[in-house]
């Protein structure tokens, strides 16, 4: 009875200690930083560093040149830069002030050929215009979010009709441009399940018909739920494929470098990301200084405002 | 021997040991000695492991400083163990269990598993079978990502492979279903349930690595195997009917 006893009493503290032992915090996988632009330690900006990826959204617009060109230049000076995402619109000029800006910078573009080019009735003729403007870009993105960036009065486009267009520039390239250009796919919206749904529509469209080598697939992910849509087919049907995240990051400067210390790593781990691009250094969809910027105030050059992310990254060491 | 064939005889092993325990003690399998029951139980679960590197993937890490997978997990299940064995099994189970409580939008997997205990005197020892489905914690996916100097890009993602539909969420191919086994100790006093154990998953992994050159040259290495994945758990169960 006692030794009955005493195997029971044994397991029962093996039990406890077990609970015990696994409800302690733990399985943290990555380090979370300070957000406060004023501690900017060697560790912080080690690990921010660590984790960040040298790409970053640039609008191309004059109101912000002289801003631009340090900005990009300080950033490329500490090694935090080696490519940049700009919007090519039809009415755009090669010779843009902004644009020749950012070229000059010898950074590795890639280009948004803008939504608007969807419609137009000879896009081969316009490829070859855009591959004559800018000889020394490489990667041209086709359309972004192509189902919910639209002129409010103007034409629309599903998944088959861009798939349709796309198709035509990939055949246009192959046919005369090979190994000189490689093409992203559309970036579906950055949040909720659309994206992955779009690109399995894509994917139903073709996608698989066109060779890994030629073709990267654009991603938007601006949260962990929409990122995680997209494991089955990244995993599944696309895993021969490239993956950049063309745009991420957060909408309040105060979480940019928790964002990149937390965010960026499981992007990489979920996605394969390659690359992942920093919406915007500055500007957004809703007004030039929009809290996704990494400057803002651009007038104020040199004494530009600079968020905690971008001094972090641009600190002496 | 390779893994897998390892792995199965291991299955068989665990399913064959509560008959050869029972064979030696055939009091202990009387049906008078049987507390039917259904227990509703919650417990805790950890895992480790080292994602990256194959051999302790596939073998359980007791080193507790040498691993890049850490995953506590909750469980909760209903368990229903039989008045008498029924075709050599003493009852059957449903669980649910959330792994890595810091994410909300992963880690949710349902099990269904079929038993067999056998009572050592002091204490059951209990065995199961059964299969896990679900949506796995995003800890199972990892990317280790290398830029050259030389311009290449190289990497290795390692992720569990998904190979069932989750229904209303995602895309067609975002859920998982895998077998696994059970072994654990337990004891039934008066309405209560006590149990410690370890379940091993067997998923399949995707191990795939990628080279790209300056020149976008894309060059693959992509395999796919069934690993073992372990966990030990501690339970606590009141009995509900």
């Amino acid at each position: 009875m006692v030794q009955k006893r005493m195997h029971r009493f044994s397991i029962g503290t093996l039990f406890v200690v077990l609970a015990v032992c696994m409800g302690c915090e733990g399985g943290r996988l990555t380090p979370v930083g300070p957000t406060d632009s004023a501690i900017v330690d060697d560790t912080l900006i080690h690990q921010v560093r660590l984790q960040w990826s040298p790409y970053l959204g640039v609008h191309v617009t004059a109101e912000a040149l002289d801003t631009y060109r340090d900005a990009l230049a300080t950033l490329r000076s500490k090694g935090q830069l080696r490519g940049v995402r700009i919007e090519l619109h039809p009415n755009l000029s090669p010779n843009d002030r902004a644009i020749s800006a950012i070229r000059s910078t010898g950074v590795d573009l890639l280009a948004l050929v803008s939504n608007q080019y969807l419609f137009v009735d000879n896009i081969e003729r316009e490829f070859d215009k855009i591959l004559a403007d800018y000889p020394e870009i490489r990667y041209f993105q086709i359309g972004n979010e192509v189902t919910t960036i639209l002129p409010a009065d103007g034409p629309t486009i599903d998944i088959a009709g861009y798939m349709s267009v796309f198709r035509r520039i990939y055949d246009h390239v192959q046919a005369r441009y090979k190994g000189r250009v490689v093409l992203l796919t559309q970036s579906s919206l950055g949040s909720g399940s659309r994206g992955a749904m779009e690109l399995e529509a894509m994917v139903d469209h073709g996608l698989l018909e066109l060779d890994p080598n030629q073709v990267v697939i654009g991603i938007n992910s601006y949260d962990l739920d929409s990122a995680a849509q997209y494991l089955g087919l990244l995993g599944g049907a696309l895993r021969k494929y490239r993956v950049w995240v063309t745009e991420s990051g957060v909408r309040d400067s105060k979480l940019h470098i928790s964002w990149v210390q937390e965010n960026y790593p499981r992007l990489r781990n979920l996605l394969r990301a390659e690359r992942v691009y920093w919406y915007t250094l500055w500007g957004g969809d809703a007004g030039p200084d929009t809290e996704f910027s990494l400057v803002k105030q651009p007038a104020n050059y040199p004494n530009y405002w600079r968020s905690p992310l971008f001094s972090v990254l641009t600190a002496e060491r | 021997m390779t893994r897998s064939q390892g792995a199965a005889v291991m299955c068989v092993v665990v399913v064959m040991m509560p008959m050869n325990l029972a064979g030696q003690d055939s009091s202990t399998l009387t049906s008078s000695d049987r507390k039917a029951g259904t227990y509703l139980k919650v417990g805790f679960a950890q895992w480790q492991g080292n994602i990256f590197n194959k051999n302790s993937l596939t073998n359980w890490d007791i080193d507790l400083f040498e691993t890049n997978l850490e995953l506590r997990s909750v469980k909760l299940s209903v368990e229903s163990y039989f008045g008498d064995t029924l075709m050599q099994l003493s009852g059957f189970s449903v669980g649910y269990r959330k792994d890595n409580l810091h994410r909300s939008e992963s880690g949710h997997m349902m099990s269904l598993g079929l038993f067999r205990d056998i009572d050592a005197k002091v204490f059951a020892v209990k065995t199961s079978v059964g299969v896990e489905w679900g949506m796995p914690s995003f800890s199972f996916d990892q990317t280790e990502l290398r830029s050259g100097s030389d311009g290449i890009v190289r990497y290795r993602h390692a992720y569990i492979y998904r190979n069932t539909n989750i229904p209303f969420v995602g895309t067609n191919t975002d859920g998982v279903v895998y077998p696994f086994i059970e072994v654990s100790v337990l004891q039934r006093p008066w309405g209560l349930l006590f149990e410690t154990g370890m379940r091993v998953g067997f998923p399949r992994f995707n191990l795939d690595d990628y080279e790209v050159s300056p020149l976008d040259i894309v060059g693959y290495a992509l395999n796919r195997k069934r690993v073992m994945v372990p966990y030990v758990f501690a339970e606590f169960g009141v009995r509900v009917f």
